[in-house]
């Protein structure tokens, strides 16, 4: 099974990087990047996956590929945005951590902006 | 899935660690700094490259 696999590698990574904080801290953060990086890769398949099987039902749902590619991307950028929040925190960098927070909340809400719109006109289309 | 690179980092950190005791304890302490931003420097290197990887892999993911 994978799993086990990126269950060993997870607790290896952290492992290292705990055995490497108190001399090098700069390398436990470099481990723990790497780890995660490994680990996001390995699931990446399977991600790409479930990312068709989604957008084969929402063709078949009739759903407009538009919002389908804005969901996507929105989740791209959350996880990306997350990714960097972790790291940062993990590092003990709360005020970074909380930047890039902010400025991924900015993006998606750029990014849904066009799907709010669409539903503004709907909704005074009926009234 | 090539977790050596993660063993690579721990190697690299353990031997900049201790090179840099080694040269504490014999008074260069310049040199020990030299030599902890050299080591950040190669493994910055090995790591940018996993870091562009993650960043292609996400780009076509969600073809942002």
């Amino acid at each position: 099974m994978e799993i086990l696999q990126i269950v060993i590698i997870g607790i290896v990574g952290t492992i290292l990087s705990i055995s490497l904080k108190k001399e090098s801290p700069q390398f436990s953060l470099f481990i723990g990047l790497t780890t995660g990086i490994l680990i996001f890769l390995f699931a990446a398949e399977y991600l790409k996956r479930v990312i068709q099987i989604l957008s084969q039902l929402a063709g078949s749902a009739g759903v407009n590929s538009g919002y389908m590619d804005i969901v996507l991307k929105i989740i791209g950028i959350s996880y990306i945005a997350r990714f960097g929040t972790e790291l940062c925190k993990d590092a003990g960098e709360g005020a970074i951590a909380s930047k890039v927070d902010l400025a991924g909340k900015i993006f998606i809400a750029v990014t849904g902006a066009p799907v709010i719109l669409a539903l503004m006109e709907m909704i005074q289309h009926f009234i | 899935m090539d977790i050596n690179i993660v063993f690579q980092i721990a190697a690299a950190g353990i031997l900049i660690a201790v090179l840099n005791q080694v040269l504490i304890r014999a008074g260069r302490e310049e040199q020990a700094m030299m030599t902890t931003l050299a080591g950040l420097v190669v493994v910055l290197y090995w790591v940018i490259q996993y870091i562009s990887k993650l960043f292609e892999t996400v780009q076509t993911l969600f073809n942002l």
